[in-house]
């Protein structure tokens, strides 16, 4: 059975559009990489996911739970989002807490436990990242990649059924890169299901299990990341992996 | 005329008694404005269609108007409203003029500085940024605690130096209370200047006891400041 199923979702915001029908699956322990140009939904469906942008139309379930959002209470629509947890372009860690309070917070606040229990379970993730060294500082103290690699910690802590990574590595300066692509990678070793919006094509043809192409709104192409890298159906998803491609080899 | 520093020695510890008082009713009116502020800010940000009007055009008034007329215009109306309260409350009759004008200072100032707290606080909440709130939301915080630990705090370093220097202006609008005769550190020191019948030594005590006050609060607040600077710095 799917861990994640997200049946035709759609949004716009004022008259614009900006999804028209999204559906995918994902299975336990998939990794799901969302690629396509600027501009075409990425983002969005995926904090639809997790109802920071509330979808207009569309289903999505993850684990145990479905929400219809053409009816869904503020009940349900909680009772989703904890299902998943969130890693954000621009870290957004809690800059009035240090790391290892923010990497406590889901635990402590989402999963009710005391600080005792939250605190080496926290510790844990933290030497995951190899930010335990850093845990009684603040955000503001840490380098960009620093700061994400405790965001990622923070997603992980509380064991969410899917991790939804928007843009991890997009705001980081080039060389800070690699530290959270390997992050990541630990992260997807433990067998948690992720969905991850990215630019880096060499990472996510690595890394996935499956690729979403998306445009306008749409998901143009899905399959294993062999076909969809190089033996891509849509004209769509030649034009823009050659372009990406061609600006990675730049880079 | 010549200027007798013993004169002013001497309405300097007469002003002093007073300075406790001052310093206490300030930290009222204005802690007290500052938690109603913090509610009508929330309240603001809500947009309530018929509350954010109503209080947009009443922080306006409050903010635009001197507080010199409005401690007139409270003083003729407040005793009025609070006179059938009170009376109610103490089972026999109060009369308007019984109402001590203390209440009706302490009153007017809570909801001078409610207003211009409001905007304060109102301006340090929108300044966290929306991805604080969001990251909150995405590992499972109710929209209450997301504001209590997350949105909060980080407001409160934003706008706590300047609930400090308003705490000054606090401090120093109580000296225009002494029109309605309450006794603040400016009125002990008007009312020493008519029992001695000298001017210049008591004001001059009194600017002496206000500058003084000012340097001790300053230092005692940049220590505050400086514990809490590792905290909430921006990032």
């Amino acid at each position: 059975m799917a861990i994640l199923s997200v049946e035709e979702l759609e949004k716009s915001f004022g008259d614009r559009q900006v999804l028209r029908g999204i559906s995918f699956r994902a299975e336990e322990g998939d990794v799901v990489s969302v690629l396509g140009p600027s501009g075409t939904g990425k983002t969005t469906m995926l904090r639809c996911l997790n109802a920071l942008e509330r979808p207009d139309a569309g289903r999505v379930a993850i684990g145990s739970v479905s929400v219809d959002f053409r009816h869904a209470s503020k009940k349900e629509v909680r009772a989703l989002r904890r299902q998943s947890t969130m890693v954000f372009q621009n870290f957004n860690l809690f800059r009035n807490h240090t790391v290892l309070e923010n990497v406590m917070d889901g635990l402590v606040y989402g999963k009710g436990m005391t600080r005792a229990e939250a605190e080496p379970l926290a510790m844990e993730e933290l030497a995951r990242v190899h930010m335990e060294q850093a845990a009684h500082l603040y955000p503001a103290e840490l380098s960009g990649g620093m700061q994400q690699r405790v965001g990622i910690a923070r997603a992980l802590a509380p064991r969410p059924e899917v991790i939804l990574l928007d843009e991890p590595t997009s705001a980081l300066d080039p060389e800070l890169v690699g530290e959270v692509l390997d992050a990541i990678r630990k992260a997807a070793s433990l067998g948690i299901t992720m969905i991850i919006v990215t630019h880096e094509m060499r990472f996510a043809e690595q890394i996935s299990t499956k690729v979403l192409f998306m445009a306008e709104g749409r998901v143009v192409e899905e399959g294993p990341p062999q076909q969809i890298f190089h033996h891509p159906e849509q004209e769509k998803t030649r034009q823009f992996l050659r372009r990406m491609l061609e600006r990675e080899q730049e880079g | 005329m010549t200027f007798d520093i013993h004169v002013m020695a001497s309405a300097f510890l007469y002003i002093l008694p007073a300075v406790p008082r001052t310093v206490l009713l300030a930290a009222f009116v204005l802690g007290a404005g500052i938690v109603l502020g913090a509610g009508i800010a929330v309240l603001r940000i809500g947009r309530h269609r018929i509350l954010n009007p109503v209080l947009a055009v009443w922080v306006s008034f409050t903010r635009a108007v001197p507080a010199i007329v409005q401690i007139f215009i409270a003083y003729y109306t407040v005793p009025f409203l609070l006179a059938p309260v009170l009376s109610a409350a103490a089972g026999a009759e109060v009369k308007p003029f019984d109402v001590s004008p203390y209440w009706t200072g302490c009153l007017l100032f809570i909801l001078y500085h409610a207003a211009y707290q409001s905007e304060n606080i109102r301006g340090a909440l929108l300044s966290v940024p929306k991805g604080q709130y969001e990251a909150a939301m995405s590992i499972g915080m109710t929209p209450g605690q997301a504001r209590l630990h997350i949105v909060f705090p980080q407001a409160l370093s934003v706008v706590l130096p300047t609930f400090f220097t308003y705490y000054l202006h606090a401090l120093k609008a109580l000296a225009l209370l002494f029109t309605i005769r309450v006794v603040d550190i400016f009125s002990a020191a008007d009312i020493y200047a008519a029992l001695v019948s000298r001017r210049t030594e008591p004001y001059a005590a009194d600017a002496l006891v206000y500058w003084m006050l000012c340097l001790i609060l300053t230092a005692g607040y940049h220590r505050l400041e400086a514990s809490l600077t590792r905290r909430g710095r921006a990032g």
